[in-house]
């Protein structure tokens, strides 16, 4: 028999064995195993192993958990019988999803934008806008810029007369004082919203050239250029701009004279008197750059001359002037601003300052006056009417009354129409007037009156020299009449 | 089943005490541990009452609850294997070399009446070691076949291999079974008291 053939036939002796066969099919087995030793030796084997086997006994299956089993078969089936639970309708299946994602997405949205740097960065930018438009914009005065200078004010170098009695010991302390203050406006500075490292770079140099006069001056003049260099920076960064830009003109030659720019010089007496007396000292710091010639009004207190000095000695860009001319009103504004914000704390301490500069306004330096009206002479051809009115506008607020008349003349002679003629003329002779030139001012007036004798401007010209030619009765102390 | 399925309750219970004992002895023969036994059972049962709505008309419910009880065993196989335990079927080492009884041997079996206790201490060890030492698959045929009483076709279909294969596992089966009985002096006569002739 082949192996496939014997294995057939073991397969169903197998079946046969566990009554798996049908009956015609067990009824051939049987018969083939009365003439077949082997098969019967193998269906034996086959029973003989399935008797001894079947001694196994059967184990009765445990009860344990069975009423649990069939409480949850109960349960089953009750739920089975319910029905099955009704499936949510698609839009029901569809909303929790989208609910869910929308909300995910509308937090990443919101996450997004408050990581955005541009509402987590502190507001710098704003205070670098304000700052930055603090030249145009006159109102905006940064609080941080006003701190030093108040600092500086409210402790302001004691009066040269009384430096100069006072022992050394004195001076150290008061030195000692600057200097702190000077390193807290240093740190305030650097941590402030930016400007600092030019204004520093800018003082710096003007500290270098200072020091001369510094030197010659000892203690006095060391005590005096100290706050001017170090303390009020960010009040020098919003002066020297409007100076510089809205009226280079007027704030160069007349600068050092100007009394409405006194309140912003802190400790002004000390450094008007200073100023006063290093005037001869003004060669020695020629060389500096235009940049350096407005400097911080503190400076400019200390270094009039030096300012001058610039100003006199530096080529006049005339073409940056004028186009920075159109910038005068706002920047006039600003810097007639701050010097009102700045007066009723600066005047207590000024006043001692006050009456030098006085008799500093009498006696102009010649030569540095000379030189910057041929320089505002250049400049001014460019400008019009308008423009020249406006920058004489900045000079009466900054107190420049020669710059003023000058400009008012030089718009006179613009072609100025003839409305324009009657405010122009009305000012001159206010400002000649203001000026101690009577001659000049009446003459102003007069031409008012010629011009439009009806007009409002000839009845306040009118005013105007009735309450003149009461006050020429009285004794005037006139200054020199204007060349 | 189909009774079940429609939500009566007492079906289930009738289904349950029908087939409970040879489903266990199944378990019981296959695994070799009877806690393990009684949890593969149980899982068994719960594994019917979950997945009694995918129960089909046209297969046994023998067939597919044996199914269940064998994938059932299976995994539990795996797991002990997995664990590395002490098998109760695996071989205490013995001294001199021979080799030891079977951790079964040593514990008391609990479920055992006191009438048959003496049968049971001399034959059943011997037949559980017998059929503990055959292969998986060949064990499961046999059992099945054997003890619970599946066609050879229906056991094709528990096994989910063919039935040619599953006679030639149980000729296997019976050969071994055979072979080990011989080694273990069980040789298959039995006494006319019903208690087989150890040599």
């Amino acid at each position: 028999m082949k192996p496939q053939n014997l294995h057939a036939h073991e397969d169903r002796l197998l079946d046969f064995a566990y009554g798996e066969l049908p009956a015609p099919e067990a009824q051939v087995v049987e018969s083939h195993l009365q003439g077949c030793a082997r098969c019967t030796q193998a269906l034996d084997d086959i029973r003989g192993v399935r008797v001894t086997m079947s001694q196994l006994s059967e184990e009765s299956a445990p009860d344990a958990g069975l009423e649990s089993l069939l409480a949850y078969a109960q349960q089953s089936a009750r739920r089975a019988a319910a029905g099955p639970a009704p499936t949510p309708s698609r839009w029901r299946r569809w909303l929790l999803p989208v609910v869910g994602l929308a909300s995910v997405g509308t937090l990443g949205i919101l996450t997004l934008n408050a990581q955005s740097p541009e509402l987590t960065r502190p507001n710098l930018s704003a205070v670098e806008m304000q700052s930055s438009k603090a030249v145009p914009a006159p109102k905006p005065v940064p609080a941080p810029s006003v701190a030093p200078a108040q600092a500086v004010a409210e402790a302001p170098p004691p009066p040269a007369d009384t430096i100069g009695g006072a022992s050394d010991s004195r001076a150290k302390e008061a030195r000692k004082s600057r200097a702190e203050e000077s390193k807290r406006a240093e740190g305030w500075e650097m941590a402030g919203s930016g400007g600092g490292f030019g204004t520093r770079s800018r003082s710096d140099e003007l500290k270098s050239k200072v020091k001369p006069s510094a030197i010659m001056d000892g203690k006095q003049s060391a005590a005096k250029t100290e706050p001017a260099e170090k303390a009020p920076r960010e009040v020098s960064n919003l002066n020297e701009e409007a100076l510089a830009e809205g009226s280079p003109a007027l704030s160069q030659p007349a600068a050092p004279e100007s009394p409405p720019q006194e309140p912003l010089r802190l400790g002004g007496a000390l450094a008007k008197k200073e100023s006063v007396k290093d005037k001869d000292d003004a060669p020695s710091s020629k060389g500096g750059t235009w940049d350096e010639g407005p400097g911080a009004p503190a400076l400019e207190a200390v270094t009039e001359p030096m300012a001058q000095g610039v100003v006199a000695s530096a080529p006049a860009p005339s073409g940056s002037y004028a186009g920075r001319g159109g910038v005068a009103p706002p920047t006039g504004g600003a810097s007639d601003d701050f010097a009102q914000a700045s007066t009723p704390r600066a005047k207590s301490t000024m006043k001692p300052a006050k009456a030098p500069s006085r008799e500093q306004l009498s006696r102009p330096e010649p030569a540095a006056v000379r030189r910057a009206e041929s320089e505002a002479e250049d400049r001014s051809p460019g400008l019009s009417v308008a423009e020249l009115s406006l920058q004489a506008q900045a000079a009466n607020r900054t107190g420049d009354r020669d710059q003023e008349v000058r400009l008012l003349r030089l718009a006179l002679d613009s072609g100025a129409s003839s409305a324009e003629r009657l405010g122009l003329l009305t000012r001159l002779c206010d400002a000649e007037l203001a000026l101690g030139r009577r001659r000049e001012g009446l003459a102003a007036c007069n031409q008012v009156l010629t011009e439009a004798p009806g007009s409002s401007a000839a009845q306040a010209a009118r005013r105007r020299l009735s309450r003149e030619s009461v006050s020429v009765e009285t004794p005037a102390v006139d200054s020199q009449p204007a060349p | 089943m189909l009774a079940f399925q429609a939500g009566d309750a007492r079906a289930f219970e009738a289904l349950v005490r029908r087939h409970r004992t040879p489903v266990f002895n199944f378990i019981l023969r296959f695994v070799g541990q009877r806690a393990r036994a009684e949890d593969v059972l149980q899982e068994t049962w719960l594994k019917v009452v979950r997945s009694a709505g995918e129960y089909q008309a046209k297969a046994r419910f023998t067939t597919w609850v044996y199914t269940i009880a064998r994938n059932l065993c299976v995994d539990s196989a795996r797991k002990e294997s997995y664990r590395q335990a002490t098998s109760l079927e695996s071989p205490v080492s013995g001294v001199d070399g021979e080799e030891g009884r079977p951790l079964s041997e040593a514990l008391p079996d609990s479920g055992a009446s006191p009438e048959r206790g003496a049968y049971n201490a001399r034959l059943r060890p011997l037949l559980e070691r017998a059929l503990a030492s055959l292969p998986e698959e060949q064990r499961e045929v046999f059992i099945l076949r054997e003890y619970s009483g599946i066609p050879f076709k229906d056991i094709a279909d528990v096994t989910g291999v063919s039935e040619n294969t599953v006679k030639s596992r149980m000729r296997y089966a019976l050969d071994g079974l055979r072979r080990r009985l011989a080694e273990l002096g069980v040789d298959g006569d039995l006494a006319d008291d019903g208690r087989t002739v150890v040599g």
